[in-house]
């Protein structure tokens, strides 16, 4: 939990890391399980993750000249490392509704085409990050990402952690600008980010 | 049985229909319109919460408890909502939303505490393609809703209130249209039954029911009316009836049922009257005793059913010779009463009674034969002979007896010598008999001559020598012991004693003549008669032609025809018959014709009065020239003078008795004149 704060927002996890260490300082005995919560954490906010990105894909609809290949196919494009990719694989062949259904595939950055309909970020380097959404920029493909600041950098959907749970922020320009529709449903639980 | 009337039954039943009807549809409708409510809200509810379900399903997707709150403010604006809630898929609660709730009014408090549900809550799934993912909670104020039913049911109480005044106005006026001819009909009734006046008839009102029941009432009315009358009617004839019967019974008890004349009873309230109005008008009044002489000899010859006739005659000839003040009535057998009232001297009454014993005596003619009724009348006059009815009916009793004593046929007056004669007369009825065992009575012969006086026969006489009173005349017991029926046993005792007489003479050698002897009128009653005398002749050993029989013609005459009879039997016998005291009777020629005697005797009234009345000796040559015609011999008794024995012998009578010649006395006076007879024939035709 404290590292999670860390890595969410420097104030916050001043505070909390505060909190804890007075708590630790305390309670020094406790440490040893808050590590252990800390592994088990990630991997459980890597598959809230993947949950989240599974329903992003009931909650977007695509232009009309991006037909679903094959048909009623979502594609789920995974670059990069991290937790989260690796729990996406088991999203594979999921039922959306409506007769859809999720394909993931597992790409390195430049395997990444207008194929996509979705394309997960994982952990990349910052350049690579940049570049990809250089790339693929105007193309009609929905980009999720879970680093700092993905939404304000060309990314659509950014998913953060706050008070302990997987938040959204989306850039609804990037999403207008790709031609991409996002449900009013999502975009109310979501941050929205206003950038070129 | 119910107690209450009509009215209020109808009233109640009008009422509690009413109320209950109503209740029951209010009730009803309340009920109903709580389910559709229930019902609707259930929905609206539902739609409510699937509409917050949709706008909260992302939150719940994506765990968002902000934004579903959020979600929460905006949706849930809807009034009466209490509380929603957003559940997770597993229960957590996600968002909740809660609404305060206006304090309970005292009603709802009211309905609360009986257990009335005021929330309504309904959970609605969130679903998500095709996948739960939590479920929505409302719960619903129902209280408003309460609020408006109880409005409705207030309203609802209010129409109830309405009906029931609706309801009772009604029942007062079926009670004008329905009771009241029932009313009318029952005030009828009382009145019917309190004046008895079945003629009343109910009024009808209308042809309903109770129209009929009046036509009935009235038909009831007239069968009771007709029936009344038909017992008044009934009743009616019935006393008639009874009052008939009851003067019958009234007549026969104050009435003779043969005669028609009042009787006893009747007599003796006419009498009390008649003495109370004579005490008060100082008048007065004859209570009166008629006894028929010898009824009793009718009855026993012809029979009842003449005596009877006889009665009936004799009442209406004694009823006739009244005034109609005077009263008579018939008190038994062959006695009558009479009642004479205001009258102003006693003699009148006299005349009175000679008139009704001549009435009595015309000869009437009954069942073809003729009779001579005569009476004995004694009279007895208010106050004079005393005051009281008892007291004046039997001194009337004692005059009437008095009168028979002097030889019937006549009336007379009660008189205080009346009292002690009575008085004797009782003394010497109970001493006769005593007198005839015990030898007080003896037998004097007085004799008999022809007119060369030579002895031709004796008669003889009774005589009773009283032990204390001496020599008792015969002229005092015999008319006695002839009422009291002595007089039979008398007369045979005599006769006895002449046969015993005659037959010591004839013993003695001497030849005495025939000795007459007197036949008392009674002894004829006998059927009898002469066996009897032809036994107690022959019995003493005498022959019946040394006896000679005397009866008088007053006796003969009394019953003519049945004596007529007796005595041809007695003569056929061989006794010879003489008719006593001639002339004072009534003789019908006729009769002296057919009766069988042999001498007549002149009475001695008569003889006595021969030398100064020119009368009496124009009768006795009359009866001497009578008899000698019919072709009898003529005694004339009585002869106490020189003249009169020359007289008689001078003018034919054939044989002389009197104290001249020779006074009664006993048989051995007369031994010595009976030696003269020794040398005559034995018996001596006298």
């Amino acid at each position: 939990v404290c590292i999670s704060k860390l890595l969410c927002d420097f104030e916050a996890a001043m505070k909390a890391m505060f909190c804890h260490a007075l708590l630790c300082g305390l309670l020094g005995g406790c440490i040893a399980s808050a590590w252990a919560d800390e592994n088990k954490n990630d991997a459980e906010v890597a598959r809230i993750k993947a949950v989240y990105i599974y329903h992003f894909a009931s909650f977007a609809e695509w232009p009309p000249e991006r037909t679903l290949v094959p048909e009623k196919e979502v594609r789920l494009c995974a670059v990069g490392g991290g937790p989260t990719v690796g729990q996406l694989t088991q999203l594979d062949g999921r039922d959306l509704g409506n007769g859809r259904h999720l394909q993931v595939a597992q790409l390195r950055l430049d395997q990444v085409t207008k194929t996509c309909h979705m394309l997960f970020v994982g952990e990349l380097p910052r350049a690579d990050s940049d570049l990809a959404g250089g790339r693929l920029r105007g193309e009609p493909i929905l980009l999720v990402g879970e680093q700092s600041g993905f939404a304000q950098n060309g990314g659509m959907i950014e998913m953060f952690l706050r008070d302990d749970k997987v938040r959204m922020r989306i850039n609804l320009s990037m999403v207008r600008a790709a031609g991409i529709m996002l449900s009013s449903k999502l975009l109310r639980l979501a941050e929205i980010v206003e950038a070129p | 049985v119910s107690q209450r009337s009509l009215t209020a039954q109808l009233q109640s039943v009008l009422i509690l229909s009413t109320v209950a009807v109503l209740l029951l549809a209010g009730s009803g409708s309340v009920a109903y319109e709580g389910a559709v409510m229930r019902e609707s809200l259930r929905r609206e509810m539902a739609v409510q919460a699937d509409m917050i379900g949709a706008n909260v399903s992302a939150a719940l997707l994506f765990d968002d408890s902000h934004a579903a709150e959020e979600v929460l403010r905006i949706a849930t604006d809807i009034p009466d909502l209490l509380k929603v809630e957003v559940l997770s898929a597993v229960g957590t609660v996600v968002a909740t939303d809660k609404r305060q709730a206006p304090p309970d009014r005292l009603f709802e408090q009211l309905l609360r505490g009986l257990g009335v549900e005021m929330e309504l809550s309904v959970q609605r799934p969130v679903v998500y393609n095709q996948k739960l993912e939590g479920s929505i909670l409302l719960s619903w104020d129902l209280r408003p809703s309460l609020r408006s039913m109880a409005k409705q049911a207030l309203v609802g109480l209010a129409i109830l209130c309405g009906a029931v005044s609706v309801a009772t106005l009604l029942g007062f006026r079926l009670q004008r249209r329905l009771i009241s001819p029932i009313l009318h009909l029952s005030s009828l009734a009382e009145n019917v039954a309190q004046a008895k006046n079945y003629k009343l008839r109910a009024t009808k009102f209308a042809e309903d029911e109770v129209g009929q029941l009046v036509d009935r009432f009235n038909e009831m009315l007239a069968r009771i009316q007709e029936r009344d009358s038909h017992l008044e009617k009934l009743v009616g004839d019935r006393t008639a009836e009874l009052l008939k019967a009851n003067e019958q019974l009234v007549h026969q008890a104050y009435f003779d049922g043969l005669t028609g004349l009042p009787n006893r009873h009747l007599f003796q309230d006419r009498v009390l009257q008649a003495l109370s109005h004579a005490e008060r008008v100082r008048k007065k009044v004859a209570v009166c005793f008629m006894d028929l002489d010898e009824f009793k000899h009718i009855n026993d010859v012809f029979g009842h059913e003449t005596g009877d006739k006889v009665l009936r005659q004799v009442a209406s000839r004694v009823a006739g010779c009244l005034r109609d003040t005077d009263s008579v009535a018939r008190i038994g057998g062959d006695e009558f009463m009479f009642l004479f009232t205001n009258l102003e001297r006693p003699e009148a009454v006299g005349r009175i009674a000679e008139k009704i014993l001549s009435a009595v005596q015309a000869p009437m003619h009954v069942d073809g034969q003729v009779f001579t009724v005569k009476a004995s009348f004694g009279i007895s006059i208010y106050p004079d002979d005393g005051s009281e009815p008892a007291t004046l009916k039997k001194n009337a009793d004692m005059a009437m007896y008095h009168a028979k004593a002097q030889g019937r046929n006549r009336y007379s007056f009660f008189t205080r010598s009346l009292d002690e004669q009575l008085a004797r007369r009782l003394e010497i009825e109970n001493n006769l008999l005593s007198a005839l065992h015990e030898g007080q009575l003896a037998v004097y012969y007085q004799p008999q001559f022809d007119t060369e006086f030579h002895l031709v026969g004796f008669e003889a006489l009774i005589r009773w020598r009283h032990p204390e009173k001496g020599m008792i005349p015969p002229g005092l017991f015999i008319p006695i012991a002839e009422q009291s029926g002595l007089i039979t046993k008398i007369d045979e005792w005599v006769l006895q004693s002449v046969c015993r007489q005659l037959g010591e003479w004839r013993g003695k050698g001497y030849h005495p003549p025939a000795v007459s002897v007197n036949l008392s009128m009674k002894l004829f009653h006998q059927a009898d008669l002469p066996e009897r005398i032809a036994r107690t002749v022959s019995d003493c050993g005498a022959k019946p032609s040394w006896i000679r029989f005397e009866v008088t013609e007053s006796a003969l005459m009394e019953n003519a025809a049945q004596t007529v009879g007796h005595l041809s039997r007695i003569r056929e016998l061989g006794f010879v018959l003489s008719i006593d005291d001639f002339g004072t009777g009534y003789s019908s020629l006729n009769y002296l014709k057919q009766f069988p005697v042999d001498h007549l005797k002149i009475d001695r009234g008569f003889v006595r009065d021969l030398a100064s009345d020119k009368n009496d000796a124009a009768i006795v040559l009359a009866i001497i020239s009578l008899a000698h015609s019919l072709g009898l011999s003529v005694v004339a008794e009585g002869v106490e003078t020189e003249f009169q024995s020359q007289f008689l012998r001078g003018h034919g009578c054939d044989y002389l008795q009197g104290n001249l010649l020779g006074r009664p006395a006993s048989a051995e006076v007369w031994e010595g004149l009976l030696l003269d007879r020794s040398d005559l024939p034995e018996s001596g035709e006298a």
